[in-house]
């Protein structure tokens, strides 16, 4: 870079940037005249006016410091002065669009400064957590920073080569933001369908601020393009067209993205959401999967395409149970305004497939029928609002209001009567008596008021501690017979006490250890397991005996502690663990017998025979035997 | 040694053909008027030179570099146009700062001397400066680099007649007798006739014809007579027929061996040769269309 030329072109463009500054400075006394004539607090008003001019002022900005110094390097009586110098037309083209990143990276940072010092960003860009917020300030929240800052780059950059093209600065401050709007519809439709189809977004640090990035270097390309023309007057084609082409390069690319980006949404499958299923055990989640639920798991996992179509996928590769309703690529864009989508899936105790689909106009519930799902009475959209599992009962939620308290609840209605009677199928009954009554149908047990005992009916578990709370607990099963799991307080902590069907009580588990997983988890086949201090899993096998497996030593390679393993399958002596992006196997001992490397997964289930993962591009199946393959549309 | 050399130079604009086939070369040290009338190509020719235009077709050398876009040519010759410019926000001593950066043999020095010869305040402001200010200017710039070649395009337009005096009989002269190469356009070419050591004729996008200085001094001159015949004045290539009616006609001669031709032709009865001042001369090269009379 040349400095003389630099500098030169700073001084000819620093009109511009001191009048976005000027402009500025003008708008914050506007503050007080807003707030007098709407009745909005001072500081609101002057909040309001600073984040307008960070998000909408600074590329405005862009536009005209681009499109001023753009037009002015192309002048006929600058380029009369400056093609007389030493210089080439790049290089004082690039000395131009320098100069004027350098005027819009001060304006900006003035602006920004302000606005900062001025805690008028603060309530936006400020959040207490390290995740991806908009709440953060611009230089700590990278990804959003990076986002913007490109995306103003972009209006610079298309409004300086536009101005500097066609000789004209308004024309150049019109288009260029024109060319990135056209450009922004197709990042704005990749992000967006990405975002709408559960994609991995990681917020805006993606392909799409990558987009961003290549929008503003095709336009760099063309600098040099364009500075040949100044030789050229002519409006030749062939002088035109690489300028041209390099422009054009931004929306196409874009749109191809895109288009792409809907090709492989439209042929990829993913794990179908599960419904939640309600156990009633304050001190679980509520999403917790009872033993019915669990029993069903089988062979197969429920796989969903974006078109609202369902797959069984296991072992033997995936069969088609509901098709999909294709519509058109709007629909994968605009899903909730065009196309049919999958909202919650589950399988009832007997392994039927229940489906909750939506349409723009209806809510759809359907359930297997042998090999096909067959679509039960439709309702009108929002009709009702889930589909979940109470006890061993499938049902259909609903908000309603009680007329004379004007509280509302959650009510139910029996999936199987809504099939049959639509929205005419009567909610009358709340959630909550729902699960009263499926608790004590499936033999509930319940918490003395003293704390320290259970009682089932006639019989009395004496607890070792006292228990953390008092009410109704839902059995689960270990070795075949119901068991309780009821957490109580000792000298060392919290710990869960198992109270077996043969009046024992132990201590399964400690509890408190990595509660971000919850306390303990389920395996298809009735293995129950929870994390213990000291790098160990509690498990509690099918055979209803009580283990600790110690997985310090299994790490494999490159794993950290966090993510922590997932136990999924335990059979024959040996244990199978999901431990960050390998698949480890081991024996009931601890000692390892072979790891195997794994892509990075988004998510996985677990089934009798092996277990499913989505590496982010498709599913793919590996079991315990070894064999794998990648589940796809047929 | 050829300081500049060109041939086959053609260059558009829209349908125009503003150049169409330009041909010439100048040896080192030789100061050479470039005449033509206006839109024959002068400035474009220029501007090629420069490298400040590509040419469509054609062979270009300038000072051993062949024109690529990259500037390095106007770093080595020394330009002042018709109507010098600088941007208004900066003074002369601005505008000399800023070229002292840009130019490898730029000498603060040689800018600081053209400056009191010329009598050019380094504090004037651009704005609002006159066109003999800017003029005076653009000398400097051309000339403070010390470049092997200079292209003048009317360098003395808005120049006021001492600095108009000091330009040609100081500046132009010691360029020449300094061995630099100048290549030169002016309406008022007889002004420089002291001066040149060639006259190249544009016409018609072409250098239609050359002509040494002393040649022209020597051979040019005005042929009349009284014609034999009414019906038939004679045709004879590079005798430029002047105004005038019934049988009594004159000629103007640039060279020798035309003026013979002319005179041996028989067609005149008593000629008379007078000499042909060089202003004349150049009138008459002016109204040259086409055709190579070399």
């Amino acid at each position: 870079m040349n400095f003389p030329l630099l500098s030169l072109e700073i001084r000819k463009n620093r009109l511009a940037a001191a009048s976005v500054v000027a402009a500025f400075l003008v708008t914050l006394p506007v503050a007080r005249l807003v707030a007098s004539t709407t009745g909005m607090e001072a500081g609101n008003a002057l909040s309001t006016i600073l984040i307008g001019w960070a998000f909408v002022g600074l590329p405005f900005a862009a536009a005209l410091i681009g499109a001023t110094a753009g037009s002015g390097t192309a002048s006929s009586g600058n380029a009369g002065i400056e093609a007389l110098l030493p210089a080439s037309a790049t290089r004082r083209a690039a000395a131009s669009l320098t100069a004027a990143g350098f005027l819009l990276a001060i304006t900006a940072a003035f602006v920004l400064a302000c606005a900062w010092f001025g805690n008028a960003l603060a309530p936006y860009l400020i959040a207490p957590d390290k995740a991806f917020s908009w709440g953060r300030p611009f230089w700590q929240n990278m990804p959003v920073t990076n986002f913007f800052l490109l995306m103003i780059a972009d209006v610079l950059a298309a409004s300086w080569v536009l101005a500097y093209l066609i000789g004209h600065g308004v024309a150049g401050g019109l288009l260029g933001p024109a060319l990135v709007i056209i450009e922004s519809f197709g990042v704005g439709l990749c992000l967006g369908m990405r975002m709408e189809h559960g994609e991995w977004v990681s917020s805006l640090a993606g392909y799409e601020t990558a987009m961003l990035a290549f929008l503003v270097l095709v336009k760099l390309v063309a600098v040099p393009a364009a500075a040949r023309l100044e030789r050229r007057p002519s409006p030749r084609v062939r002088a035109w067209a690489f300028p041209a082409a390099a422009l054009l390069a931004g929306p196409l690319a874009t749109w191809l993205m895109a288009g792409a980006i809907a090709s492989g949404l439209d042929a990829r499958l993913r794990f179908a959401e599960p419904a939640p299923v309600f156990s009633y055990q304050s001190w679980f989640e509520d999403s917790s999967p009872t033993p019915a639920a669990l029993a069903a798991a089988g062979r197969s996992a429920a796989l969903m395409s974006v078109r609202g179509g369902i797959w069984l996928g296991g072992k033997e590769g995936v069969r088609v149970v509901l098709p999909e309703e294709r519509s058109g690529v709007y629909d994968l864009v605009f899903r909730p305004f065009e196309g049919a989508w999958l909202f919650r899936t589950l399988r009832d105790s007997t392994g039927r497939l229940w489906a909750h689909r939506v349409t723009p106009l209806r809510d759809e519930l359907w359930s297997q029928t042998g090999e096909a799902m067959t679509l039960g009475r439709p309702s009108p959209r929002n009709e009702w609002g889930n589909l979940a599992v109470v006890g061993r009962r499938v049902v259909v939620t609903k908000y309603l209001v009680d007329p004379k308290t004007g509280i509302s609840q959650s009510s139910y209605a029996a999936a199987e009567d809504f099939i049959h009677r639509g929205s005419a199928a009567p909610f009358d009954k709340s959630l909550n008596d729902a699960i009263k009554t499926a608790v004590k149908a499936a033999g509930a047990g319940v918490v003395d008021c003293d704390k320290r005992c259970l009682r089932v009916g006639a019989r009395r578990w004496r607890l070792p501690g006292p228990a953390l709370y008092a009410g109704p607990v839902f059995p689960h099963w270990a070795g075949g017979k119901p068991a309780y799991f009821i957490p109580y307080k000792d000298a060392s902590g919290t710990a869960a006490a198992l109270c077996r069907a043969d009046g024992t009580v132990t201590t399964a588990w400690r509890l408190g250890v990595r509660r971000e997983r919850g306390d303990f988890y389920a395996l298809p086949d009735g293995t129950l397991y929870a994390y213990q201090p000291g790098d160990a899993l509690g498990i509690i096998g099918t055979d209803g005996k009580v283990s600790t497996l110690r997985y310090g030593r299994l790490r494999p390679k490159g794993a950290s502690l966090d993510p922590l393993p997932w136990l999924l399958h335990r059979a024959g002596g040996r244990v199978w663990l999901l431990w960050d992006r390998a698949l480890v196997e081991a024996g009931d001992d601890g000692v390892l017998k072979s790891t195997r490397a794994l892509p990075r997964w988004e998510s996985f289930r677990t089934l009798e025979d092996g277990f499913l993962y989505d590496d982010g591009r498709s599913v793919r199946y590996l079991g315990w035997d070894a064999t794998s393959r990648r589940l796809s549309k047929p | 040694m050829k300081t500049l050399d060109f041939s086959g130079v053609t260059r558009t604009f829209g349908a125009k053909r503003v150049l169409d086939g330009a041909t010439g070369s100048a040896e080192q040290g030789k100061v050479i008027g470039l005449l033509g009338r206006n839109g024959e190509g002068k400035t474009t020719l220029f501007k090629i030179l420069l490298d400040l235009l590509a040419a469509d077709e054609g062979d270009i050398e300038v000072l051993g570099l062949r024109p690529d876009g990259s500037g390095a040519i106007r770093q080595l010759a020394g330009f002042v146009p018709e109507r010098p410019s600088f941007h208004s926000f900066m003074s002369v001593a601005g505008v000399l700062e800023l070229r002292a950066s840009l130019f490898k043999n730029w000498s603060a020095d040689r800018a600081a001397a053209l400056c009191k010869r010329l009598r050019l305040d380094p504090q004037t402001r651009i704005e609002g400066a006159s066109k003999g200010t800017l003029g005076k200017l653009g000398w400097v710039c051309a000339a403070a680099h010390d470049p092997a070649l200079y292209l003048l395009d009317e360098p003395t337009s808005g120049l006021d007649a001492l600095v108009r005096e000091e330009v040609l009989s100081g500046l132009v002269s010691e360029l020449g007798e300094a061995g630099k190469t100048v290549l030169v356009t002016s309406h008022r070419m007889d002004e420089m006739a002291g001066l040149l050591d060639e006259v190249w004729v544009m016409a018609g996008g072409k250098i239609v014809a050359v002509h040494e200085l002393d040649a022209l001094r020597a051979e040019g001159c005005v042929v009349s007579g009284r014609l034999r015949s009414a019906d038939a004045p004679p045709a004879v290539p590079g005798a430029l027929p002047l105004p005038g009616e019934g049988l009594v006609r004159a000629w103007a001669v640039l060279d020798r061996a035309t003026r013979e031709r002319l005179l041996g032709c028989g067609a005149l009865s008593s000629p008379t040769v007078e000499p042909l001042p060089l202003d004349k001369a150049f009138s008459h090269l002016l109204s040259l269309k086409g055709g190579d009379l070399r």
